[in-house]
């Protein structure tokens, strides 16, 4: 998978591909706020019932939401 | 500083199958000099060790933090850029120095210095090719920072993350504008060591909690960076008198809740140093969205007191060097 600086960093001084990057990053967070909101409302969920039930919740076992959309 | 009851080190989260030692990665005890390995937060094509973790502590921060950690990304989006074609002569690095400080200082930062950029700054499997550092330490909401380790501290953490990447982003535009390579180095910027480079460049010493200490702020602050190539005078590491009172004060060990603090300095690859055992740490400060209770209890974190807390250690000192010379 590409870095950030790989995806969204321009070394060109070209306002044209600023705003294509600008596009795509908006994109990018759209992605991680919607995966925080889905996936990351199922992980909160279930380790807020571990944490209920006095068990223990896997970090393993789940993928959760990185910062980053993963 | 007296802070809310802290909740135990007990966890309802834990790994199925364990990963390896942080303090085994970081090279806690490892007698040859090397570069940091990146362990838990951490951007790119690899998988950390302690990821799953990292990726646990994302998703079970509020709302609030995700929204500043897309404002950290929006800003950092021209950490690095075009640079301009004409390039700037630098006859005076010493005025250089003082003007990218000047303008460090107006775009937020509470202090800032030069060092020169050094391999150990860089973690294993990055690269950053440049000259010099500008170190820069962003004060944070002392009001609000009372607050740890509850979500509202953690909150202004992120707040003053921001402000030190806007701060380090716009230095480095600028930067390139005078035509000489420059790359911010803000939150979320997993390829330097931001703390060695701070120390360097003269903006304090290292404590018993593994973090800064400065005069100005305490621990009470967070660092970014830009590095540039850019000629420029550059500072000295300075004796605050950290050490003098770190090796004898208890008060981060004794209010650290999963006891991560150790009491003597610790071999940390080659070099002996002040050292948080990660194992430990890591664990609490997800649970807590960020902890800093250690931060927050050190004595020179308390507004205004630490030239006086310098100055009285630095005298003592010269008092004690004084009297062993009579003897």
């Amino acid at each position: 998978m590409a870095t950030f600086d790989e995806q969204f960093f321009v070394h060109e001084a070209s306002p044209l591909k600023r705003v294509w990057r600008d596009i795509r990053l908006l994109g990018f967070f759209a992605t991680i706020v919607w995966r925080w909101l889905w996936q990351g409302g199922s992980v909160r969920r279930r380790y807020r019932q571990a944490e209920a039930l006095g068990q223990v919740y896997y970090l393993d076992r789940h993928k959760g939401v990185g910062k980053y959309g993963r | 500083m007296k802070l809310i009851e802290p909740p135990p080190a007990s966890y309802a989260f834990a790994y199925e199958t364990t990963p390896r030692s942080g303090n085994e990665i970081n090279g806690l005890g490892a007698e040859l000099p090397r570069r940091a390995t990146p362990v838990f937060h951490g951007a790119g094509r690899h998988q950390l060790e302690w990821s799953a973790l990292d990726r646990f502590f994302v998703t079970i921060n509020c709302w609030t933090n995700v929204w500043h950690n897309l404002r950290n990304f929006w800003h950092l989006r021209n950490a690095d850029g075009p640079i301009a074609a004409t390039r700037l002569t630098v006859d005076d690095a010493a005025a250089m120095a003082a003007d990218v400080k000047q303008r460090a200082l107006q775009s937020g930062a509470g202090i800032v210095g030069i060092t020169k950029m050094t391999e150990t700054a860089v973690l294993d499997g990055s690269s950053a090719t440049y000259r010099y550092a500008i170190s820069i330490g962003v004060p944070m909401d002392q009001d609000e920072m009372r607050y740890v380790p509850q979500k509202r501290a953690g909150i202004a953490v992120m707040r003053s993350y921001v402000a030190g990447t806007k701060a380090v982003v716009g230095l480095a535009q600028h930067i390139r504008s005078l035509g000489w390579p420059a790359r911010a180095y803000g939150l979320n910027c997993n390829d330097i060591l931001q703390l060695p480079l701070a120390v360097r460049a003269g903006l304090g010493q290292l404590g018993k909690h593994g973090s800064l200490i400065t005069t100005e702020y305490g621990s009470n602050l967070r660092l970014a960076a830009v590095l540039t190539d850019l000629p420029m005078a550059v500072d000295r590491p300075v004796d605050l008198g950290v050490e003098d009172l770190c090796t004898r004060c208890q008060r981060c060990r004794i209010d650290c809740p999963p006891d991560a603090i150790f009491d003597t300095k610790q071999m940390v690859r080659g070099e002996r140093k002040w050292y948080v055992d990660f194992d430990k740490c890591v664990p609490y400060f997800t649970k807590t969205y960020g902890c800093g209770i250690c931060l927050e209890v050190c004595p020179w974190s308390e507004s205004g007191r630490g030239p006086w807390l310098s100055e009285t250690l630095l005298s003592k000192r010269d008092r004690s060097a004084g009297t062993s010379n009579q003897n």
